[in-house]
Order: structure tokens, then sequence, then C-alpha cells
């Protein structure tokens, strides 16, 4: 699955008239196979007001939306009307390995989007990558997850992964996720800075929302 | 020694190793740039330690530092006051000429292990 997501601040006055271009940007195309916009929830950080999320069969269905009058380019001329919106972070990225220990229905769907900067090598990204889907295995709260590399980012910084988890409610992330000691006892190194292993900007965006209709996050559609 | 769930003592270790010579101003540099800011940023100095115990003039010691919190939500309060100070951030650039290898660590009790997991 290739995956489209955007994180916009709409301007508040506006964000019905957002809403409603991009819903219609996302039904107007068969290539979209699922479409996700939800405003986030109080406590992300740096993520706008709207997490919207797109799912695509593959790249070429992407480039293909992108360039259809009625979907893409519609939603790409609303998102650049900075009357209606002031800031977009975007990521496009082939969905990359994936966990799941339950399907959810509903629940919180958390993305963490970091750009790994600092990386002393290849090893020490793919080393980060393999403990950031371990944290699935460990960590009870995370019912699905997935770590992907970024394939084309705009916005405040080149974000160069994307660390994607469901939740049954926000107690999953907040207590379940955040106080596990696989999270600040091991895997938080890679992000702070008084570590050796510190490789990643501290400018992150940590955005969550509410999600209906099935699960985001699809272990059989990763690369 | 046990602690009671959400307040478990969580430990910082700053392994150093210093270069050939330094390990007492290394020292000194530690106490004087880092631990006042450490400290206010709720982190309760425990140890220092040395080995071997003598200031070496043509070899490295190697001090253990080893900070305390009470609980997670502690640590994690200390951690985002860390990260928003670059007063300790920079310390390390500065320290870096005294310093031959270096990790930091974050420890429990093993006792405190499943309480700590269960979240």
């Amino acid at each position: 699955m290739f995956k489209l997501t955007k994180l916009i601040s709409a301007n508040p006055d506006c964000v019905g008239s957002v809403v409603d271009g991009l819903n219609a940007a996302a039904r107007n195309s068969a290539s979209v196979v699922r479409s996700l916009l939800s405003p986030t929830l109080d406590g992300s950080i740096n993520s706008g007001n709207l997490v919207w999320h797109l799912q695509f069969p593959d790249r070429t269905a992407f480039r293909a939306w992108e360039k259809d009058p009625g979907s893409g380019m519609r939603a790409a001329a609303l998102l650049a009307d900075k009357a209606l919106v002031s800031q977009v972070e975007s990521i496009a990225y082939q969905g990359g390995r994936a966990g799941r220990k339950r399907a959810l229905d509903k629940g919180v769907y958390r993305m963490l989007w970091i750009n790994v900067n600092r990386a002393a090598d290849e090893a020490a990204i793919a080393q980060f990558e393999a403990e950031t889907f371990e944290m699935g295995l460990y960590i009870s709260g995370i019912a699905n997850w997935q770590i992907s590399r970024v394939d084309e980012a705009s916005g405040t910084r080149s974000w160069t992964h994307v660390w994607e988890q469901e939740y049954e409610n926000l107690d999953g992330l907040m207590k379940s996720y955040m106080m596990h000691p696989h999270h600040w006892g091991w895997v938080n190194r890679w992000y702070d800075p008084e570590c050796v292993e510190h490789m990643i900007d501290n400018y992150v965006c940590h955005a969550f929302c509410d999600f209906t209709g099935g699960a985001i996050i699809n272990p059989s559609d990763q690369s | 020694m046990m602690g009671e769930p959400g307040a478990e003592t969580i430990y910082y270790l700053d392994h150093i190793v210093a270069q050939p010579g330094q390990g007492k101003a290394l020292l000194d540099l530690y106490m004087t740039s880092y631990v006042p800011k450490a400290k206010s940023r709720g982190m309760v100095l425990a140890h220092r330690w040395v080995t071997p115990p003598l200031w070496l003039e043509g070899q490295s010691n190697e001090l253990f530092i080893i900070w305390t919190v009470q609980g997670v939500a502690a640590w994690w309060a200390a951690t985002r006051m860390r990260r928003k100070d670059p007063d300790l951030i920079s310390f390390w650039a500065e320290a870096l000429p005294l310093i031959a290898k270096r990790q930091r660590l974050y420890l429990s009790d093993v006792d405190d292990v499943a309480s700590l997991c269960s979240v």
C-alpha cells in the first residue's frame, strides 16, 4: 500500500471548507482505497489541526491521483490557499514493516514523523528501525504498528521516517506506550541529545486522532 | 529495593572513559558545568564513582556518575526540560576533548522490572 499523509493547519474559521474540499478530493478518485480525515487531538505537537491520511494500491495509483484535476490537483490547490490553510506537512511513502496484535474497528491513530539527520551509518538506521518495530511486540497497548521510510516529504523538515501505531483508546498511547521502559529506557536513546546514539532531529511531528471504519495499518500491505 | 508502582527509582548512568590523565579535570568540569543544571531539572546526584580509585596521569580513569528520579513521569519531566536546555547539551561538546568514550544508560532495580513493564 502506498500512503500519503498531510498534517494540516487549517485556519480556524475555514476548517469546515477544508474538510469538505478534501473529502471531495478523496471521493472523486477510484485510486483512493482509504481516506481518513480527522481532527488532531489535544496533546499533538507540531501537527496542525487536521490529519489527512490516504492510501493507494501502489505508487502508480498515487501519481494518477496527484494529476487528476478533480481529486489530487483539487486538494493541492485547496491546501495552497493561504486564506484557508497556513501550514502543511506532507509525506508520501510505501508502507514499511508492520505488525498486528488485534484488529481494531475504531480507536486512536498516532504517528510520529521524524528526520534522521545525524546517523553514523546505514547500520544505525537499520537498528533503529528494528528496535522501533519491536516496540509493538513489547508494549501491550500498541494494537497495530508500522515503521516506514518516507519517499517524499515537504514542510518544516525533510521527514525520513514515519512511525504509526493504533491503540484502542488514549490510555494505550499516554500510559502503555509513553510509560513503557522499552520506550523511555531503550529506543529513546536515538532521540536523546545526551546519548551517544542520538541521531534524530528533536523537531518532530507527534500527531494523533480518532479513527473509525477499520484498521489503518495492515501488515499484509507492508513492502 | 523495590519501588512503589509509578514511583520506582529510575537511574541514569553516565559511564565516561576519560582521556589519559584527564579524569580529575573531567569530573571537575562535570561538577561545575553539568551538575547544577541537571539538579534544577529534578535529577538527584546519587553516586560519583571512579576506577581505579586514584587519579591516573598517563592512563584513563573511568567515571560512573549515577543520578536518580522517582518514577517514569519524573523521568519524562526531566527529559523534556533537558532537551530544551542548550547548556546541558552543549556541556557534552565542551567536555569532548576530555572524553575517550562515554555511554548514557537508563536503569532500574531488577525487582522493579515487572511493575515498570505493567503499563
